[in-house]
């Protein structure tokens, strides 16, 4: 069975056919770096050559790469040459396919950048929570941790954002998934007796019985408030970043660093 | 073709893209309407920033570029456009 809405598709199909995009593009950055000859009507885009620093003179396969969610595409690169001959290949590529970039939306190559709602920095590997949402977030943390404390209740439709907000926040956490059981499970025991949005903003939560969900909210407020909910990446054995994290005292004395996964 | 009448919302957005500096998105509300039971549930995974960022190394350069309207890119078969707003079950 297919799901088709309006004149699109669903995402997973979108997503299919941006990973097929994205295949291309990768089939020729490959051929460019090994000297191939070009994929048909490819052939136009200039190639930047090994003394400029374009693909031709990629060190390795991994040393340039394209990734994919459904119609952003990240294109990753040892040098900035490398950076600029993918967008250019990616135009013709879309050109071909007859899909319209948002050519004013392209955004780098550069070394620090927004990454998935996150910013990175590759020379120094901190990852963190752009300022202006980690605030957000806080501000919302504490909001209903002063309710619990009052003996208060708070709205469903509030502790489903605060949800949401660190459900997306714990996908650059590591291990911070688990911190968040408690603060799911009233939402979902109520949530199928509320159909629509006025029953979900009158439904209240009594967040002060809940203990459980209080300490972990404190836990993500301590995460959260400092230095933004950083993680620290490190580089492996094969010189690539590798996911390490932290879960109490960090260099501020607020957070420990530990080992997550690590070649070394 | 029987109608299926579902909630609709729209949410405005500050943007700098656009050309009124707002950004629109329709919201349907197909629980409300009762299609979603009807719906096959299609699993799809995306991968997250930790794994993104395996593919980088110290110093690489980081890059984006966006597709317009991405959802109504891709062809539906004639037989299945019945109407502005569709669902379709078709395999």
């Amino acid at each position: 069975m297919c799901l088709f809405t309006q004149w699109g598709c669903a995402p997973p199909h979108c997503q299919k056919f941006a990973e097929t995009v994205r295949n291309i593009i990768k089939d020729e950055a490959e051929r460019r770096h090994l000297g191939a000859s070009s994929l048909p009507g490819l052939e136009s885009v200039p190639r930047t050559s090994a003394d400029e620093g374009g693909l031709a003179a990629a060190q390795s396969p991994q040393a340039f790469t394209t990734e994919v969610y459904i119609d952003d595409f990240q294109h990753l690169t040892q040098l900035l040459q490398q950076g600029l001959e993918l967008f250019e290949i990616g135009a013709k590529v879309y050109e071909i396919l007859g899909l319209i970039e948002k050519v004013f939306k392209r955004e780098g190559p550069a070394r620090v950048m927004t990454l998935l709602g996150f910013e990175f920095n590759s020379t120094t590997g901190v990852l963190h929570i752009p300022e202006a949402e980690a605030t957000k977030m806080i501000l919302l943390i504490r909001q209903v941790i002063a309710t619990a404390h009052k003996g208060g209740s708070v709205p469903w439709s509030i502790l489903s954002s605060l949800h949401g907000k660190l459900r997306w926040a714990s996908t650059g956490i590591e291990l911070s998934r688990s911190n968040l059981s408690a603060i799911r499970r009233p939402l979902d025991d109520v949530a199928i007796l509320l159909s629509n949005r006025l029953q979900r903003i009158h439904f209240f939560i009594p967040v002060y019985e809940m203990i459980e969900m209080v300490g972990q909210l404190q836990w993500w407020h301590t995460v959260v408030s400092c230095n933004n909910g950083t993680t620290q990446l490190y580089i492996n054995q094969a010189g690539m970043y590798d996911k390490w994290t932290w879960s109490g005292r960090c260099a501020h004395g607020c957070c420990a660093r530990v080992r997550g996964r690590c070649a070394q | 073709m029987p109608w299926i009448l579902s909630p609709t919302a729209i949410i405005v957005k500050a943007s700098p893209f656009e050309d009124d500096s707002l950004k629109r998105r329709i919201v349907y509300d197909y629980t409300a309407s009762g299609v979603n039971p009807h719906l096959v549930h299609a699993d799809t995974s995306l991968p997250t920033i930790l794994r993104l960022l395996q593919s980088i190394g110290k110093d690489y350069f980081m890059a984006n570029s966006d597709l317009k309207d991405m959802f109504y890119n891709f062809p539906v078969r004639q037989a299945a456009r019945t109407g502005p707003f569709y669902v379709s079950l078709t395999p």
